[in-house]
């Protein structure tokens, strides 16, 4: 009896589930939204990263949608949570391609977009990252279907390596503290390639590069790796850890004395997040930058998507990531401006394929044969203060895109 | 109406029950979405661990915290081959998978089962489950941290044709098929001669030693069979999600054939399954709930066990006024 009445509850509640799948199917129509698939880690330790990106894309669309959508049809979000995991991404893929979401945007962990990107043509969708920095996604693990909105590790980390060696030409001694994963490796890569490019170039002096120490990712205890790093020569630290992570390792690091014993600091990637979290303790660095608002003030896109954020949070330092979920919606948003109206994957490709589009950084072109976009690279420095916030950011780089990016070998690693 | 005396517990029903959730299954792909799809191909591999698992656990009383080593072990062993050597047969590197499997349950066996009593046992296969985990982050053919990813769906080659198993839902369907013969073996096993002999051995080690049975080696027995069918499912499961981490080797991951065990009811035979397919959709019902799905399906879990001792499985059982015997059920 009691089997039977389970097994009616769930042949019933399967055809629910069906049924609540199959409805938008039919009810689409030709005046129907276009639905873009957001996924992004929105819990554990990345979710720092993930849901500033989230709100880019909710601001964008809002926008795109006030002002009439695009070829007179709304823009609809549809948001999952990776987790930043592979296989919980995957999933989370499968099912919006399910529902009909052909055009994906977000992830943090270049893990997570690896793994969506290595799928795309099966599903027939597509992909555009708004962080996730892996080299591999747009040189040895290339396909047409994979877009990168922002910057890479090359562009980033030559910048960063290159303003050390204007900055700091007396320091020549550089250590890494880096997760042990692929977008932790591909910086390092990334970082040390510069130093022993523009050292010898700018400060005239061959750097002396430690190797450097592997972390774990999601990790609770970062005293070791900081151990280590104090018994090593070198003065420069280079840190991509990111997010919960980043914040944990230097909560762990400052009762070593680390920051008066390591200098200069550089991070890859936090934006505020490690000095929201150690205010007036966070020490003197420079953070590498998807958009820093103070550096493109003028630019409308820029302040109207700065006056926003303030508006729904209240808190005067958004991350970099919140303009690249933006900068990813327009990016589909004048795709689709150019194809007419026509949403289909090869369509959508083609348009974002050598397309330029306006941002909060100002134009960026996404190029042709590796679908990496030419955007500038934004560094700030920052350190703890006596203000409301308890940092503040000392000074700013934006170097353009063109001067530092790589050039494109799709299918074929960076020659380093 | 009086029961007449039964072999099984639910008599005609179970058999029923588990046919008509086979047809679920196997007619999901022609009225589900293709995420709904993909998530059933995992909950039968995870039906398939759960099942290899309680071998173990519910009929022989071995709590093992390190079974996802199995799991992870078939997966990466058999990926391996398949990316190493792309012209071997798909069978070939299923059955690789799973000889590592039970090459590394063999070993883990003869060391962990010198302490087969309680908290040893589980802490033992704890650490070197762990162990297999940091190895495997930390090889590079494995791909360390960032596992493989872009594992190729194979191609059946029957010489007078071939079935290309990448195309539309055809992995999905072997899935159905390989999970429902290898539940079947797991079954006949349980049910058998040996089945009998571990249960006796849960119950009282000490008379079955006295009746002149070696208790270690059946012990052994249990976990070689265990393993050697985790390590199966493992291997079935890389193309299907094609892609693999040093996730599915952690802890964490050998917490879900027993959360699946207490949830279903360990001491049925099916009550894993019941439970893998119950978590799985209270996962997925609360996936969009960001933030607080953890703490609901965190708390439905501690209500079932909690308020259900014997699992759903065994709840609905004492409603129904068929206690579970003793022994093999």
């Amino acid at each position: 009896m009691h089997f039977n009445r389970r097994n009616a509850i769930k042949v019933f509640g399967a055809g629910l589930a069906a049924g609540a799948i199959a409805a938008p199917a039919v009810a689409r129509a030709q005046s129907a939204p276009y639905k873009l698939g957001f996924i992004s880690a929105l819990s554990g330790p990345s979710e720092p990263l993930g849901r500033p990106m989230l709100m880019g894309a909710e601001i964008a669309v809002e926008e795109i949608n006030a002002a009439g959508g695009i070829n007179g049809r709304r823009l609809e979000l549809a948001v999952r949570d990776s987790k930043a995991k592979p296989d919980v991404a995957t999933v989370a893929t499968r099912e919006l391609v399910g529902e009909g979401c052909n055009m994906l945007l977000g992830t943090v962990s270049s893990a997570v977009a690896l793994a969506i990107s290595g799928m795309l043509q099966q599903e027939n969708a597509i992909l555009i990252t708004c962080a996730a920095h892996s080299m591999r996604l747009t040189h040895e693990n290339f396909n047409r279907n994979y877009f990168r909105i922002t910057d890479n590790p090359f562009m980033r980390q030559g910048a960063q390596a290159k303003l050390m060696a204007e900055l700091h030409p007396d320091v020549p001694a550089w250590g890494g503290l880096i997760p042990d994963h692929e977008y932790g490796r591909s910086t390092w890569e990334a970082f040390k390639y510069a130093l022993n490019r523009f050292y010898p170039r700018i400060a005239n002096r061959t750097p002396e590069i430690a190797d450097p120490i592997f972390t774990q990712y999601g990790g609770s205890d970062y005293r070791n790796y900081v151990a280590s790093a104090m018994r090593s020569k070198a003065r420069g630290m280079f840190v991509s850890l990111y997010g919960g992570d980043a914040v944990t390792l230097f909560q762990q690091a400052r009762p070593y004395g680390f920051f008066e014993r390591k200098s200069p600091i550089v991070d890859s990637a936090n934006e505020f997040i490690v000095s929201r979290a150690m205010r007036a303790q966070t020490p003197d660095m420079w953070v590498g930058s998807h958009w820093y608002f103070g550096a493109f003030r003028g630019n409308p896109i820029n302040d109207r998507l700065y006056a926003a954020y303030v508006a729904r949070t209240g808190d005067a330092f958004p991350d970099g990531f919140l303009s690249e979920g933006h900068a990813a919606v327009m990016a589909y948003a004048a795709a689709m401006k150019k194809t007419g109206g026509d949403a289909s994957t090869p369509a959508v490709i083609d348009a974002l394929s050598g397309l330029t589009f306006d941002s909060a950084t100002g134009p960026r072109t996404i190029r042709a044969e590796d679908h990496q976009a030419i955007k500038p690279v934004v560094q700030y420095r920052l350190r703890g203060a006596q203000t409301p916030a308890g940092f503040e950011v000392v000074d700013f780089r934006v170097v353009p895109g063109a001067e530092v990016i790589e050039p494109p070998t799709p299918g074929a690693p960076v020659q380093w | 109406m009086p029961h007449p005396p039964q072999s099984r517990p639910f008599g005609v029903l179970t058999p029923l029950a588990a046919g008509l959730v086979l047809a679920a299954f196997a007619t999901l792909p022609f009225w589900a979405g293709k995420g709904l799809v993909f998530l059933a191909g995992i909950v039968l591999v995870q039906i398939v661990f759960a099942l290899s698992f309680n071998l173990m656990f519910g009929l022989t009383g071995l709590v093992s915290f390190g079974q996802a080593a199995f799991f992870a072990a078939g997966a990466y062993a058999s990926a391996w081959l398949a990316r190493s050597a792309p012209g071997l047969p798909f069978i070939l590197s299923i059955a690789f998978g799973a000889a590592v499997g039970a090459a590394l349950s063999f070993l883990i066996g003869l060391v962990a089962l010198r302490r087969a009593s309680g908290i040893y046992f589980a802490i033992l296969t704890l650490a070197l489950g762990q162990l297999i985990y940091t190895v495997i982050g930390k090889t590079t053919a494995l791909g360390r941290e960032d596992g493989l990813i872009g594992i190729a769906r194979p191609v059946l080659d029957f010489g007078l044709f071939r079935v290309d198993l990448a195309t539309g839902d055809r992995y999905y369907f072997l899935l159905v098929v390989a999970a429902a013969i290898i539940s079947g073996a797991l079954w006949w096993v349980w049910h058998g001669s040996l089945g009998r002999i571990l249960a006796a051995i849960r119950q009282e080690p000490e008379r079955v030693r006295f009746l002149g049975v070696d208790v270690r080696r059946h012990r052994e027995y249990a976990f070689l069979i265990s393993g050697t069918m985790t390590a199966l499912a493992g291997a079935l499961m890389a193309p299907w999600s094609q892609i693999i981490t040093p996730m599915i080797a952690h802890w964490s991951y050998s917490a879900l054939p027993i959360l699946f065990c207490l949830l279903g009811g360990s001491a049925r035979f099916w009550g894993p399954a019941v439970g893998a397919i119950v978590f799985a959709g209270l996962e997925h019902g609360t996936r969009n709930m960001t933030g607080m799905a953890e703490l609901v399906v965190g708390g439905a879990l501690l209500l079932v066990v909690l308020a259900m001792p014997g699992g759903i499985l065994g709840t609905l059982a004492r409603l129904s006024g068929r206690p579970a015997r003793e022994g093999a059920r």
